[in-house]
């Protein structure tokens, strides 16, 4: 969920709440405020009254236009209680029973207690208070709304930097030697953050150096000792009084160093990858590249007695050229180590899928571990077993799928992009 | 031809001049950058051996000095990285080819070689041995006058034997000769034996002696002066 999101959800949420509370109390309020009013005007009348009484000598009459009802009532020695209450009675105008406020006070008039009670209608409050809620609810609602529509488009803009500092962290290659420039702003937090950005990705890239740094560096002082070792070998082999015993040892050493330069190839060349030093990629025409590895490998299936089955299909695909041609090669050199004689090889592309088959030893490989680095699948087996490790590292960069199946005593690996 | 062996490691240093070092051959070893540097504007190489990370200095820094002086030499660069950003800068300041560590010697006298003939030989790059014609522009071998029908890599098999006559190249070296360093084959080699039988019967067909000799089934000497008549095959 997007913090603007959440945030308006929040806020959402709280206005609802605000506006539920807000319309009880206006509702109220409005309702306690109008009653006082009205015992006002009562109060008013009562005074009237008693002036009128007392200045006159006599009763007032109701006019009948007036809404108020005036009811004088005799007790006789006994007082009447003075109080305020509310009831309901038949409303004429309205013609049907409605509340109204009542008061009833006592009146000492010709040495007689009257019970005088005057009632007033309730009709203009309810109706005053609803219209006064109705307003102000609307007054509320469009204040949420327009206060809502404002927050998402103000925070957008002002979350704009975050956005733009994100897409730039996006695009950071650690092997490359940009520096990253983050947009100005004038937002703490913000130029905070994107100060954190730049230096650490400054350390990284120093990092990445130095370790790009040392591993070429380990693979120099590697390869020239076995450099040395191969080339006193070369020049050993020169001697005509070599005996048949002696080219054997001399043999196995060769092996040895093939082995042991090799190895350290591939594992540097898995840190180059995991390190994405080869993040040039183009447009490959696949059907011309796979035709000439063909050729490149035909003849060595002959020479193994192998038989081929190849379906080419036009087909293209975005990758490192240089890994490419590393992918395949291991792939070809694998489906010619892990055969058998005679032997078969069956190679398929499609437009977005390519399979390389071959025979093998009769029973499924443990696919779980096939492309984990040092797997063999035989103890005899003269790989390193970094080959398919290799594999599986340049389709993960690649964007390749990788996968692995054993059907019709054909080991089959097919990628799909 | 003179050879100027640029490469701060003496052991390997010393293996390569032993390995070069015959009657066509005189190699001169320097073991580091300000040696070199003294070295090339000094005296004429045919071709130049050289690595790249030196004492004092780097080879590609020789390169530059190479071509500011004028000096055509052919540029061997020998080095441990593999990088190809190394190679295409080192490419593009003017060496010849480019060699990566550990290498088979007999695969450095074959790309000396080639610099050395497509230096000598512009235009007519043919090598004469004997009765044997070999065209390496037009991929054509004669026996007099006539023609040798070898496949590619049968071609390349044995301009790889002639670059390294009278020597004993293991059958690895071959096959990382004919088919590249990348492709990783298992250690049985035996495949060569049928590249060799064909080569010996077009040649002996064409009335050619047999001058290719196994040794020890570790590898081939190709001898032009004294042809194996008694056969031993491994």
């Amino acid at each position: 969920m997007k913090l603007l999101n959440k945030f308006s959800l929040i806020n959402l949420l709280l206005m609802i709440f605000i506006f539920i509370v807000s319309s009880i109390i206006i509702y109220n309020l409005t309702q306690v405020i109008l009653l006082r009013e009205i015992d006002n005007d009562l109060v008013g009348i009562e005074e009237k009254i008693n002036n009128y009484v007392s200045k006159n000598q006599i009763f007032p009459i109701g006019n009948p236009l007036d809404e108020e009802r005036l009811i004088f009532q005799k007790t006789g020695i006994i007082k009447p209680n003075r109080n305020v209450t509310l009831i309901k009675l038949y409303s004429a105008r309205e013609k049907k029973m409605h509340n109204f406020r009542e008061i009833t006070f006592p009146l000492f008039f010709n040495k007689q207690w009257y019970r005088v009670t005057i009632a007033k209608p309730l009709e203009g409050v309810h109706h005053l208070s609803k219209a006064l809620l109705i307003v102000s609810l609307i007054t509320i609602l469009a204040t949420i709304l327009i206060s809502l529509f404002l927050n998402r488009l103000y925070l957008r803009r002002l979350w704009q930097p975050f956005y733009e500092s994100m897409s730039i962290m996006r695009n950071f290659k650690i092997g490359s030697n940009e520096s990253l420039i983050f947009p100005r702003t004038n937002i703490e937090e913000f130029s905070f953050m994107n100060e954190s950005l730049s230096i650490a990705s400054e350390k990284a890239k120093q990092d990445f150096l130095l370790l790009k740094e040392f591993t070429e560096n380990a693979s120099h002082e590697m390869q020239t000792p076995l450099s040395i070792i191969r080339s006193k070998l070369d020049v050993l082999i020169q001697d005509k009084n070599l005996s048949e015993k002696q080219s054997e040892l001399v043999q196995s050493s060769y092996a040895s160093i093939k082995k042991l330069s090799r190895l350290n190839q591939s594992l540097l060349l898995l840190t180059k990858i995991e390190n994405q030093q080869f993040d040039i990629k183009n447009q490959i025409d696949l059907k011309a590249k796979i035709t000439q590895k063909i050729n490149q490998f035909s003849e060595l299936w002959d020479s193994y007695l192998i038989k081929s089955h190849i379906e080419l299909n036009e087909s293209c695909i975005n990758m490192s050229p240089e890994l490419l041609d590393i992918l395949l090669n291991n792939l070809f050199s694998n489906a010619i180590n892990h055969n058998i004689t005679p032997g078969f090889i069956q190679i398929e592309l499609n437009k977005r899928a390519f399979i390389i088959q071959n025979k093998g030893i009769n029973d499924k490989l443990d696919d779980t571990r096939l492309f984990s680095r040092f797997y063999k699948a035989s103890i005899n087996s003269s790989s390193n077993g970094l080959g398919l490790s290799i594999v599986s590292q340049i389709c993960k960069v690649s964007k390749i799928d990788l996968s692995y199946t054993f059907q019709s005593d054909l080991h089959s690996f097919s990628l799909s992009w | 031809m003179r050879i100027l062996v640029v490469e701060d490691e003496k052991e390997l240093s010393n293996s390569i001049c032993t390995y070069l070092k015959n009657d066509k051959y005189i190699c001169e070893a320097v073991y580091d950058y300000n040696e070199a540097v003294f070295k090339i504007h000094k005296s004429d190489y045919d071709c130049i051996l050289l690595d790249i990370t030196l004492p004092f200095g780097n080879g590609f820094e020789i390169l530059k000095i190479l071509k500011e002086i004028g000096k055509a030499e052919g540029v061997l660069i020998i080095s441990a990285k593999d990088s190809l950003n190394d190679k295409v800068l080192g490419l593009n300041l003017g060496a010849d080819d480019y060699l990566t560590k550990p290498f088979h010697l007999p695969e450095l006298s074959a790309r000396v070689g080639s610099i050395i003939r497509r230096k000598y030989f512009e235009g007519k790059n043919i090598i004469v041995l004997g009765d044997l014609r070999i065209d390496n522009d037009e991929k054509i071998v004669k026996n007099g006058n006539k023609i040798i029908d070898l496949t590619r890599k049968e071609f390349e098999l044995l301009l790889f034997f002639i670059s390294n006559k009278n020597k004993v190249v293991t059958k690895a070296a071959i096959v990382e000769h004919l088919w590249g360093d990348q492709i990783d084959l298992s250690d049985n080699y035996d495949f060569i034996y049928t590249h060799i039988k064909n080569i010996r019967k077009k040649m002996t067909i064409a009335g050619c002696m047999d001058y290719i000799k196994a040794v020890h089934g570790m590898g081939y000497l190709f001898n032009p002066n004294k042809p194996d008549i008694n056969t031993k095959r491994k």
